[in-house]
């Protein structure tokens, strides 16, 4: 009997890895094939051809903008995930507990001061962005925190404060350096115009190791997203788990923000609507995140390059536009439950 | 044996636990009775290693708790306390497996022992037939039961409970209660916090008077009297007597 539905719930996991899986490959072939200056027939042509400026088109600009989506969705999704679980919390996620606008700041200053240092190949945008969102994610817990426990509100209050101190920052940055304003005001609306192989050399490893340590804290999460005293009390380190989970959320959300700027809400809602279809067991939750946020960011980065083609809206203003009612909706979901 | 050595605790100035001393020993169920503010919850904090006691140390089978690893103490010690349901909608079974931890390394999934070990504690505690509910589903009465379930499944030999009973009707008071006698009687080492009087003369082996953060006595059932307890809580003995069921008292 229970042998029975343990199975069951292997198999729609299953199930759901392997529809995720083609929608992503599907969704893949379709963002390859379509955008602005080249129809759907001429991109199928030069994807057979391989030679010519389509070509380059194809291989050169869409894709690695195409696999950055993926990876910025994945990453985004999986890291929203584990802080809801960590804080207990459905309202969490990069961008609300200001680590995006934290990261932000700090490559706002690395592009206006034009730092041009590097560390392992990884750029000074990326190291600087890395820096400040560590900064931030712990400056949030620190301020949410009074008598050793952390509150949900006061962790989404210090979480606006610090991203709204944070965004006033990098205005600030902008207004200082107005030669690269226009650079910072691009970026700072969540873009993948800027995609490049080369960037995709040192975002690829980040992500995808940020994911797998995230993925090995399944059950610890399991375990905080009953409370931190019950987690504890069950065995967990909590201190130490809670450190690892702060510092890798907020490696891989500055990994994308280096890259991609500030994609807000993919990591809120993704995770809810797996746990609606899956449940809330992070061992399923995070990897059918990753795909599903995966497909989604496409999805929005493909309708931002056609809906007003030949001009381009930036991604994050899609996400926002989904995201902020989404937010509304769990949030009067969840002060029904309270 | 949990042994308390002077063990002090403070929040702010107001000392919550002054110099305390206190032995509890194996396969007893010690309750600890005492107002508001004496200082129970803070000694259990302290035993469970949820708090560190700023002077003294909390010893259990010798070893300071304070120094403990996560995993090991979670062998040791397991803790029921009011359960409040989280916003993440787990099964039934989910959540008593969490009891398992412990015994897990990070790769490790539960095997067939462990599984055999959460159906166990879910037939004793009555809630097998509930173990696919969600948890948002089930009443506060069940709710304690899969907390107690979860906490015996961590098959620690001490046991703390924080107010196990609250909220919950007498029939249910009766069962927790009941379950924790009859684990007691197989070695299991319980310390309660216990606001019933009644329920606490039945079942203590030793029962610990706390006010204002000292312990004041340890007696056994047989030795309370209204005097002693009319001092604990402040109360008249005519205020008492309504409260207490035990006329001998």
């Amino acid at each position: 009997m229970e042998k029975d539905i343990k199975a069951q719930a292997q198999k729609k996991f299953l199930i759901g890895i392997i529809i995720l899986a083609v929608a992503l490959v599907i969704m893949t072939g379709v963002s390859l094939l379509t955008g602005a200056g080249m129809d759907m027939k001429k991109s199928l042509a030069a994807l057979l051809d391989g030679e010519g400026t389509a070509s380059v088109i194809l291989w050169k600009i869409r894709l690695p903008r195409i696999l950055m989506c993926i990876l910025a969705g994945a990453v985004l999704s999986v890291c929203g995930a584990a802080l809801q679980g960590l804080f207990k919390n459905p309202l969490c996620d990069p961008h609300i507990l200001g680590v995006s606008s934290g990261a932000g700041l700090g490559a706002a200053i690395a592009i206006a001061l034009g730092f041009t240092y590097s560390f392992l190949g990884v750029g000074s945008i990326t190291l600087m962005a890395f820096a400040t969102g560590i900064l931030s994610i712990f400056l949030v817990t620190a301020l949410a925190k009074s008598g050793g426990k952390v509150s949900n509100i006061s962790l989404l209050l210090s979480g606006i404060a610090v991203g709204a101190f944070m965004g006033a920052g990098i205005l600030l940055v902008m207004r200082m350096a107005h030669d690269k304003a226009e650079n910072i005001i691009f970026w700072t609306m969540g873009s993948m115009t800027f995609a490049s192989y080369k960037q995709l050399l040192y975002t690829a490893p980040i992500v995808i190791v940020t994911m797998t340590l995230i993925m090995f804290h399944s059950r610890e999460l399991d375990m905080l997203s009953q409370g931190e005293t019950w987690a504890a009390e069950g065995g967990v380190n909590v201190a130490l788990t809670r450190n690892v989970i702060l510092i890798l959320a907020a490696i891989g959300t500055a990994a994308v923000v280096a890259g991609s700027g500030i994609i807000g809400f993919v990591g809120l809602m993704i995770p809810h609507v797996v746990r609606m279809i899956f449940g809330p067991k992070h061992s399923r939750l995070l990897p059918l995140s990753a795909l599903l946020g995966a497909v989604f960011l496409l999805l929005m980065d493909t309708l931002a390059r056609i809906i007003i083609a030949p001009l381009e809206i930036p991604v994050g203003i899609l996400t926002a536009m989904v995201g902020a009612p989404f937010f509304i909706y769990i949030l009067k979901r969840s002060v029904k439950n309270d | 044996m949990i042994k308390l050595q002077n063990t002090s605790y403070s929040y702010g100035k107001r000392f919550s636990l002054e110099n305390v001393s206190l032995d509890i020993p194996k396969g007893s169920i010690t309750i600890l009775l005492g107002p508001n503010g004496s200082g129970k919850t803070t000694l259990l904090n302290l035993v469970s290693g949820g708090l560190l006691p700023q002077s003294g140390k909390v010893l259990i089978d010798n070893q300071n708790v304070s120094h403990m690893k996560s995993r090991v103490r979670a062998k040791n010690i397991a803790v029921v306390r009011q359960f409040v349901s989280a916003p993440f909608n787990y099964s039934v079974f989910d959540i008593v497996s969490m009891g398992r931890y412990a015994y897990k390394r990070r790769f490790e999934t539960l095997n067939s022992d462990d599984i055999k070990i959460v159906r166990l504690f879910m037939k004793e505690l009555g809630i097998d037939s509930l173990q696919d509910e969600y948890v948002s589903k089930i009443s506060g009465g069940e709710l304690q039961r899969v907390s107690l379930a979860r906490a015996l499944s961590q098959q620690s030999e001490y046991l703390l409970l924080d107010e196990p009973v609250n909220h919950l009707d007498i029939r249910h008071r009766y069962d927790i209660l009941n379950i924790i006698k009859n684990r007691s009687e197989q070695g299991l080492t319980t310390l309660c916090v216990l606001h019933d009087i009644n329920l606490a003369m039945q079942y203590a082996d030793q029962l610990v008077l706390m006010k204002e953060g000292k312990v004041l006595d340890i007696l056994t059932p047989k030795q309370i009297n209204k005097a002693k307890l009319s001092a604990l809580y402040d109360v008249t003995e005519q205020e008492l007597a309504t409260m207490i069921f035990d006329k001998s008292i």
